[in-house]
């Protein structure tokens, strides 16, 4: 190629470049606190094969999530320990039948997306139909095998779709309770549920509630991503709720939050991270092919098409340019790799990513991810964008509120006191390699509290280059504060917790900890 | 200024074969590849002082340090022996990750050049076919096409590392990189960060383990 064909195709990938980015930046809508989500969406995108799987008849009248008399109400809505507690508590034996108390759609069943012994650790999340009006009731701190429904499952109200457990940060075993209005992961309004619920408070002998409900009137209102009606996106839909809202360009969103849905282990942040990494989201009959003939956003290879694609966007032909087409194939293939790989030891979306980047022969042949540094670079690469396209409501109990106060940094990092010192493990997603060191606590910890708006580079020499330094006797909780200085910069970083002291992952044979600042500590604000 | 002669043939228009050309690259490797490990070997063996720990040759610039810590705060100074584990680091990582996607079938090629810093089983791990049947992706695909060369700026960090000891030093690095086509320059986002494993065997501290 000559150097002018060269400098042409340069010219003409920046453009492509300057127009994607442009379009990703309108279809990005601000931040705006409101209830966005108030009436039961009917049909999602332009297509009709849409439509059939959004209907969601109006419930029945609401009911007690137990069987009444088989629990104790222990604890209220409202201020608790310093942060909202944004539902009811029913205190009962592990095992205890949790009913659904609306009739509607299971659109998430199992993990929260904490890890152990944090947060619900697992949840029920029913999509319902009131009176024309979304609500979200969420079940919380079942054990994993104490969950009897799955995402896209049908309930009636009084369906038995769970047991009483006490997993996550749980002080016994109970129901955690919780009733949203527009939505659970569209951003909506949790609101008391003996508003809507009064025999709850009636439940057990104590008869009084164990903690007094001190903001009984004002519902907790999350971030929501505010674009009219659209922001009813994933509402009914399993796994419909999991991607951020207008993070990926306008006409991939609707096929992603359906392509979430076809198995419970692929979601759709992953899905639109590993689109990032294939093709960039470009499509139709000039998106780029791959030196060894890999089609489409999904980078389909002629021969894996033939098996996996499908006619998805119902025009009659398969084809792997097409957004509809190519993305539900590479959900269903993703989740039929997923199973593959369950006999490989490691972590089975790394191995699924690795399978679908280099060949499952190649995953199967080195029983883990190959050694192939393209497979590593691109395993890691997307599992590190993957919380970048997550919905900040879609994890489990802690939310950011509307405020976006630099405290919830701290709050989110005390979700994870205790959870053991792992060098290299953590990131903006949460824990990784079962803990968190110090800057992958502090990019954790601030990206949920930002809802996604602040990503921190992955060490602490590099978070030194994020936002303004402050004088140490003007820090504010969420502060990060930087110690342990070599020649390349800070060695340490915390998170200040407010009287001289920090939320912090120390070192090794540690775990997460509140602990008085180190001498010499720097502050810097990042968000 | 080594890797400048890779520059110099990269601006060069080529026209010939790519027979032709991997043999240029071959001889550039080989004579890069000895000078440094000549280098290395050389500055191993010189344990006076920190000032002599500086690198005689030069892999990259120095990595962008995003802002040089306070004046008044207490450094910890690192030890000749940690100074020159983190050397290698930076000059293995560096070549590892420098790609010439126009004549490297895949990334793994790059580890076959950085073999010098390599331990035995590190090499044996990563310099294989690594080729598949789907092949390198899109953007490498688009870089062949430019003639791009893929150059990364090495920082060795260590965010938390466990203590170093005489034989076994972590770090964590933070690789940026830009693809070279002509005369633009392209940042690729995002950075890649890596865990690194350094051992001293005999006189020489090798990378024992890359994780990404």
């Amino acid at each position: 190629m000559s150097i002018d064909r060269a400098q042409k195709a340069l010219l003409l990938t920046g453009a492509a470049a300057v127009v994607l980015g442009t379009a990703a930046c309108a279809t990005r809508a601000p931040v705006i606190p409101r209830d966005p989500c108030r009436t039961i969406p009917t049909d999602e995108g332009n297509s009709s094969s849409m439509s059939q799987d959004l209907a969601l008849p109006a419930s029945g009248a609401i009911r007690l999530p137990v069987r009444p008399g088989t629990t104790t109400y222990t604890s209220g809505f409202g201020e608790r320990w310093g942060a909202q507690h944004q539902g009811d508590d029913l205190a009962g034996p592990v095992g205890t039948p949790i009913l659904a108390a609306l009739d509607g759609i299971v659109v998430a069943a199992g993990s929260s997306g904490e890890a152990p012994g944090v947060g619900f650790e697992n949840w029920v999340i029913i999509d319902s139909n009131v009176d024309g009006t979304p609500v979200s009731t969420v079940y919380g701190h079942m054990f994993a095998d104490g969950i009897h429904v799955t995402a896209g499952q049908r309930v009636t109200a009084g369906d038995h779709i769970a047991d009483i457990g006490n997993a996550g940060s749980s002080t016994g075993p109970h129901l955690h309770f919780e009733y949203w209005e527009s939505g659970r992961l569209q951003g909506g309004t949790a609101i008391d549920p003996v508003t809507v619920l009064p025999e709850i408070e009636k439940q057990g002998s104590v008869g009084t509630p164990m903690f007094v409900d001190v903001n009984q009137d004002s519902g907790v209102q999350l971030v929501s991503a505010s674009r009219s009606t659209a922001d009813c996106l994933g509402f009914g839909m399993a796994g419909g709720g999991e991607l951020a809202f207008g993070i990926v360009p306008a006409e991939f969103e609707p096929w992603l939050r359906r392509a979430g849905g076809v198995c419970p282990e692929i979601d759709s942040p992953l899905l639109a991270a590993q689109l990032q990494q294939e093709n960039n989201f470009r499509h139709g009959p000039s998106a780029p092919v791959s030196p060894s003939g890999a089609l489409g956003p999904a980078q389909f290879m002629p021969g894996t098409w033939a098996i996996w694609g499908k006619d998805y966007d119902g025009d009659g032909k398969a084809d792997p340019n097409s957004i509809g087409d190519a993305v539900m194939s590479q959900a269903h293939f993703m989740c039929a790799l997923y199973q593959d790989v369950s006999t490989i030891s490691g972590d089975r979306i790394d191995l699924t990513l690795a399978a679908y980047n280099a060949g499952p022969g190649a995953v199967q042949l080195h029983r883990g991810v190959p050694p192939y540094a393209e497979t590593l670079n691109y395993v890691a690469k997307i599992t590190a964008a993957r919380a970048t396209f997550t919905n900040p409501n879609s994890r489990g109990r802690f939310v950011p509120n509307a405020s976006g106060d630099s405290n919830q940094v701290v709050t989110a990092a005390r979700e994870y006191l205790g959870t053991p010192y792992v060098w290299g493990g953590g990131g903006t997603g949460g824990p990784s390699g079962g803990g968190f060191d110090c800057s992958g606590l502090t990019s954790f910890a601030v990206h949920a509290a930002s809802a996604g708006k602040v990503s921190l580079p992955r060490t602490s020499e590099q978070q030194w280059g994020v936002g303004v330094e402050i004088p140490i006797d003007q820090a504010r909780p969420g502060d990060l504060v930087f110690g342990s200085w070599g020649p390349n910069g800070p060695g340490h970083v915390g998170i200040y917790s407010g009287n001289g002291q920090m939320v912090h992952a120390p070192t090794t044979g540690d775990v997460v900890k509140e602990a008085p600042l180190q001498s010499g500590m720097k502050v810097r604000r990042v968000m | 200024m080594s890797f400048n002669l890779f520059n110099a043939y990269f601006d060069c228009k080529m026209e010939g074969d790519v027979r032709a050309r991997k043999l240029v690259i071959v001889v550039l490797v080989v004579a890069v590849v000895g000078f440094l490990a000549y280098s290395c070997g050389a500055r191993t063996d010189d344990t006076e002082s920190s000032a002599s720990a500086a690198p005689s040759i030069t892999v990259d610039a120095p990595a962008a340090i995003p802002m040089a810590p306070p004046a008044d705060v207490e450094n910890v100074e690192p030890t000749t022996a940690s100074r020159a584990a983190e050397e290698t680091a930076r000059q293995g990582l560096t070549v590892a990750f420098t790609w010439y996607p126009a004549i490297d079938a895949t990334q793994n090629d790059a580890y076959g050049r950085a073999r010098t810093w390599l331990t035995a089983a590190l090499a044996d791990r990563m310099i294989v076919d690594a080729s598949t049947e789907r092949g390198p992706g899109v953007q490498w695909g688009e870089w062949a096409q430019q003639e791009a060369k893929v150059i990364a700026d090495v920082s060795v960090e260590c965010s938390g590392c466990p203590e170093d000891t005489d034989t076994v030093v972590h770090r964590v690095a933070t690789i940026k990189q830009s693809a070279v086509a002509g005369n633009s320059t392209e940042t690729i986002k995002p950075d890649t960060t890596v865990w690194v494993t350094i051992v001293r065997e005999d006189d020489r501290w090798l990378i024992d383990d890359i994780r990404y």
